[in-house]
Formats: C-alpha cells, structure tokens, sequence
C-alpha cells in the first residue's frame, strides 16, 4: 500500500504538462539519436545533457527528460541494428542477428513491430521490479556507513573490470584515470588546491559536463570519419508494420524470462545493456535447441529475447543509481552526474527527502514506455527516414550542439578547447581498446569514494581495519574476489579442457 | 607498441602526479587522512598498472593509413579552430567556418556544405538563442 501511495505521489508530479511534454520529447529525440547508425544512447544523453542542464529546468523535471532520452535512445537502437545491421551501441548488437536476417527476407516491418513490443514489455516488467525493489533496497541502505559505500565502490570497479571492454586491467586503469581527474580542483576537507597547475578554470575541479561531452562525442565525431572512409550503409525496404496477436502469444514467455533476467542483469554494477542481451540471446537459443528453431537465420525468439532484455536492464541500471548513487553502467553513470550538478547526492534517503525525483521519475518511465510503443508504430516510417542522413550533415549538427551545449556552462574558451584535447585523448584510448564508461564511473565516483574513505578513516582514527571488519563489507570484499577470479579460474579450466 | 608507449606515458604522468601530491603543504588537518592520501594511493594503483601495460601490451586493430591520419589530423584543427573562435568569432561566424568545413571532410560537394553550414548556423543561433534561451555568443570581434 505504501508503495502504491508513493507512485500515486509519483504521477502526480509526472503529469504536469511541462513533465509529460518533457518525457514525449525525450522520447522523441532520444528515438531519433538512437536511430542514427552509430549514435549510442550514452552520446545521446551526453549530447543533450548541457542543453537540459542550460534550460534551467527543476532537478526532477531535467531529470525526466534526459532519462526519456536514455530508454528512448534504447529503442530506437533496434531501427539501425535491423535495417542497416549496424548497432548503435553495444547493447544493440544482439539485436542485428536476428533482425538483420528478418530485414533482409523482406520482414523488416515485422521485425520491427516484435521489437517494438518486445522492448515495450522489457522495460514495463522492469519498471515494476524497480518500483517495488528500490525503496526496499533504499530501506537496507540507511544503515550503510562510509565504510560499506568504500567496499561497494570496490565491488562496483570490479564488476566493471571483469564484464566491461576488452580487457580487465585496461577497464581498471580507465577508472584510475577517472578518478585522478576527480581529484583536481579545490580538495573540500582541507581546501587546498589539487593539481590546478595555476589554471583558474580548474579551481573549482574538472567539469564533468566537459570530460563526458569531450570523450564521447568528439571522439565519436573522429570514430565517425575513420569508420565513413571505409562503409556506405544501405538500408533494407520496410515492408508492411504490423503486429500479429500471434506472434506475441508465440514469444510470450521468451519475453518474461528475458525481462527477468534482464533487470537483474541491469542491477548489478558493471554489467549493462551488452551483457543482459547476450545472456538472454544465448538462453532463449539453448532452450529452442531442437524445437524448430532458426536462430540467426531471422528467428522471431532471437529477435525478442536481447531487445526485451536490454530495455529492462536500462531501468535496472537505475536501482543502484537511485538508491545507492552508484552507477552501475557508463549511461547511469552520466545521469548520477547531472544529479550531483543539480546538487542532490543521490542515495538511500533520496526516497524519503526528494520523493518528487525518486518517484516523479518512476512514473515517467511508466508513461515513457507507453508513449514509445504508441510513438513508435505509426512513426516507424519517419525515423527509418533517418537513417539516409548523410554524415556530411549529420556531424556538423552534433558539433553544433556539444559545443553550444558545453559553452552555455561556464562561456568560456577554456572549456571548449579543454573538451576538443579530451575528444582527442578519447579517440586514442578507444583506439587502444579503453571503455571510456570506467573513465566516466571514475569521474563521477572519485569524490564520493575518497570523502567516503576520510569519513571511515576518521571514524576509526586512522585505523584501516574498519574496512573489512563487519560482516557486510567482509561479504563485500568476498564477492569482489569471486568476480575478479571467476574468469581467470574457468579460463584455467577451458585450457586444460582443450590439453586433455 | 602503442600499448607500450601509453604505459609509458601513464607510469611518468602518475610519477609526477604522485610527486606533486606528496609536496603539498597542508596547514592544518583535521582527518587522519588527509588530501594527500587518496592521490598517493591512485598513483601507485596506475604505476603498477602501467607496468603491467608494459610488460604484457595488447595486439591492436590496424591504424588508418597515411590519409585517414590526415583526415583525422584536418579534423581535430577544424575542432580546434572553431573552440578557439567561438567566443571570438560569434556563435554564426564560427559555425559557418567549422561546419562547412567538417562537411566538406565527410564528403559534401564544398558549395552544398557552405550553403548547409550557413542555414544551420543561423537556424541555430535563433533556436538555440531565443527559443531554448542558451547563452550563445554573438561575437566579441562585433563589438
């Protein structure tokens, strides 16, 4: 009862005007950004974000908008896997393998109703595993010290580690990266200057709107002129959108279990959209073993397992930011930013001091997901449209809006040449193979860990046994051993499997 | 290789990260830990790693060849060019300049991306200017 009380709270704040025109237009754009081949939702919501942040909307209401983008931008991901086989991002790829085929037998408007509906139902199982699972989450939080969000970060980085990118050790040192560009700036428990090298700009610390708009997006602008030299994209006919009664019924329970799975996936740091796809993907292939199956052959269960799967991981993702204020992937990650930006610290009490964001946001996503699927079938059409926009003049707009975006901040030229020299380091660490989402985990945690590590530390006078001397950060360090070590010992075993 | 030479570059920029961290003068402290602490620790962190880097580099996809570096070099100018004259140059000016640019790099036959730059530059300005109500410059050099 209690928890219908609050999401009725929760309407009543989404349903003003300004917030429903915000969560359609959020919607909207963020369908149209995921649309683009090769325009991932972490560039969208990046791109967007310091024109939101401009716009002097209040917390709750920027906050809609830009996580309207977000799962927007989820969606429409599946319009470029199925069309032009290329995926926006890497929770798309599982996509393509089953849509593309789809396209190409003339199914394309088949396929992208199955989708459309798949992600429909992916995001609303979550949405109410979020809504009943993050107060009782929040609730356990309260109790946690410095120490226990010291152990968690940790745990948090290693997940990262372990799941994310092409390598461990290159995941850590992104996140090491990050959280030493944290540390530059005016240090707020002593007030000494860190790392400023005298430049005034840097005094109050490197802007995070500048590093997130500078890795992503103008690296991606140099991604994009590499990758435009070697590919012309050619999109597959549509074909009739309908949506057949039958096909649902044929998928249902694929669609369930992939939900499931999904937002679980999504709650654990680290693991994303990529990973809950993919799980889902090879799950619903091992169960079809032997019933009529075409996997990868344009199979409509290996079409509607990752996209209902990486929709609800989208609000999983959310439960860790909303009630811990840890991210659990590099898109929450920048949505935990905009929040520090608007001063609130996301955290257990989030639920019971701002329940306008908390649950305001809660309820968007429940209108968001409806006004998708009803945006989504009519307009197919237009967004497909999208997708022949030549990058000749697709790039100059993106230009166009980071840099109004990032100089409506402070108006300064510092921030705009600050931002080209990290797209630049962005495009040569990706690249070498570095994730850019540790870097930004790094950047939005780095002051959150170290205040966190100097709180425990004062509490227990510099002792450092306080971190692992309860049962929960002990359980803590357990579980962070077993992920870090899991790969390496069943890489171990696959060697000596293929020596025997 | 290129693997190598970041690890390089790590391991020295963390060297003096670290260094310049250890000569800061606290006046008073009021923590055990201090702001000294936290950097030292991520230093270390990122030396080790940087060595590790080092010692075990990855194999890497092929770069682009002489011509997408030039490319890629145009474009980081351009990107540059326009940061550096956005405030100077006016919001349109730059735009105009930069856009047009950029579009001719991907591709555009140059008059189409000089008529594309100049409409989205002035479309631009009065979206992002009046209707979004952004800050955006009209340029210093215009008085």
């Amino acid at each position: 009862m209690d928890i219908l009380s609050q999401l009725a709270y929760g309407f009543s704040v989404a349903l003003t005007p300004l917030n429903i025109g915000l969560v359609l237009a959020g919607c909207f754009f963020g369908t149209l950004i995921g649309a683009l081949p090769g325009i991932g939702p972490i560039n969208g919501v990046a791109i967007l974000l310091p024109i939101a942040y401009a716009m002097r909307l209040p917390p709750e209401s920027a906050l809609i908008l830009l996580a309207g983008i977000y799962y927007g931008a989820e969606y429409g991901g599946r319009i470029s896997s199925i069309l032009l086989n290329v995926p926006g991002d890497a929770g798309a790829i599982m996509t393509t393998l089953d849509g593309h085929p789809m396209a190409k037998k003339g199914e394309g408007g088949r396929a992208l109703a199955i989708s459309a509906v798949a992600s429909f139902i992916g995001g609303t199982t979550a949405i109410v595993m979020l809504t009943i699972f993050a107060p009782l989450l929040s609730r356990f939080a309260i109790t946690f010290g410095p120490q226990d969000y010291v152990v968690l970060m940790v745990f948090a980085f290693t997940c990262l580690a372990t799941m994310v990118g092409s390598r461990p050790l290159k995941t850590f040192m992104g996140a090491l990266i990050g959280l030493m560009l944290a540390t530059v700036g005016i240090d707020s428990g002593s007030g000494i200057m860190r790392f400023t090298l005298d430049i005034p700009n840097l005094f109050d610390g490197v802007d995070f709107l500048v590093v997130i708009i500078g890795l992503f997006a103008i690296s991606e602008v140099l991604v994009l002129l590499e990758a435009w030299a070697r590919h012309e994209y050619h999109a597959t006919k549509v074909g009739r959108t309908f949506i057949s009664w039958r096909d649902i019924m044929f998928v249902k329970w694929v669609l369930l279990r992939s939900s499931i799975s999904g937002f679980l996936i999504g709650v654990l740091p680290g693991t994303g959209a990529s990973i809950a796809s993919a799980v889902a993907y090879g799950t619903e292939k091992r169960l079809a073993y032997g019933k009529d199956e075409h996997f990868g052959q344009g199979d409509i269960r290996g079409l509607a397992a990752p996209e209902a799967a990486n929709n609800a991981s989208a609000a999983g993702a959310m439960v860790p930011m909303l009630t811990l204020g840890i991210p659990g992937s590099g898109t929450t990650a920048i949505l935990l930013g905009a929040l520090l930006m608007f001063n609130i610290t996301p955290g257990p009490l989030l639920f019971t001091q701002r329940p306008e964001i908390a649950w305001g946001l809660i309820a968007s996503m429940y209108l968001g997901n409806v006004a998708l699927l009803v945006m989504n079938l009519p307009m197919v059409g237009l967004f497909v449209k999208l997708l022949s926009i030549r990058q000749a003049y697709l790039v100059p707009f993106i230009l166009l809006l980071t840099f109004v975006g990032v100089y409506s901040i402070h108006g300064t030229t510092f921030d705009l040449v600050f931002m080209v020299g990290l797209g630049i380091c962005g495009y040569v660490l990706r690249k070498l193979k570095f994730s850019m989402a540790p870097i930004i985990l790094g950047v939005v945690l780095g002051e959150v860990l170290e205040d966190n590590l100097r709180r425990a530390l004062s509490i227990s006078a510099g002792e450092w046994s306080i971190l692992y001397n309860s049962g929960l950060t002990l359980s803590l360090w357990v579980a962070s051993v077993v992920v870090f070590a899991a790969p390496l010992v069943l890489n171990i075993y696959k060697r000596r499997a293929v020596e025997t | 290789m290129y693997d190598r030479i970041l690890g390089f570059v790590l391991v020295g920029v963390s060297v003096v990260y670290g260094w310049s961290a250890y000569q800061f003068e606290v006046p008073f402290q009021y923590e055990p830990l201090g702001p000294k602490a936290f950097p030292l620790i991520l230093a270390a962190l990122m030396v080790m790693s940087g060595i590790g880097l080092i010692f075990r580099p990855d194999r890497l996809a092929p770069f682009p060849d002489r011509k997408g570096l030039a490319n890629l070099a145009l474009a980081c100018v351009i990107m540059f060019f326009y940061a550096a004259t956005f405030r100077w140059f006016g919001f349109i000016l730059a735009t105009v300049l930069a856009g047009s640019l950029i579009g001719w790099l991907f591709g555009a036959k140059p008059v189409r991306a000089v008529a594309y730059a100049v409409v989205l530059a002035v479309v631009g300005y009065f979206v992002c200017g009046d209707l979004l109500r952004l800050n955006v410059p009209a340029g210093a050099l215009f008085g």
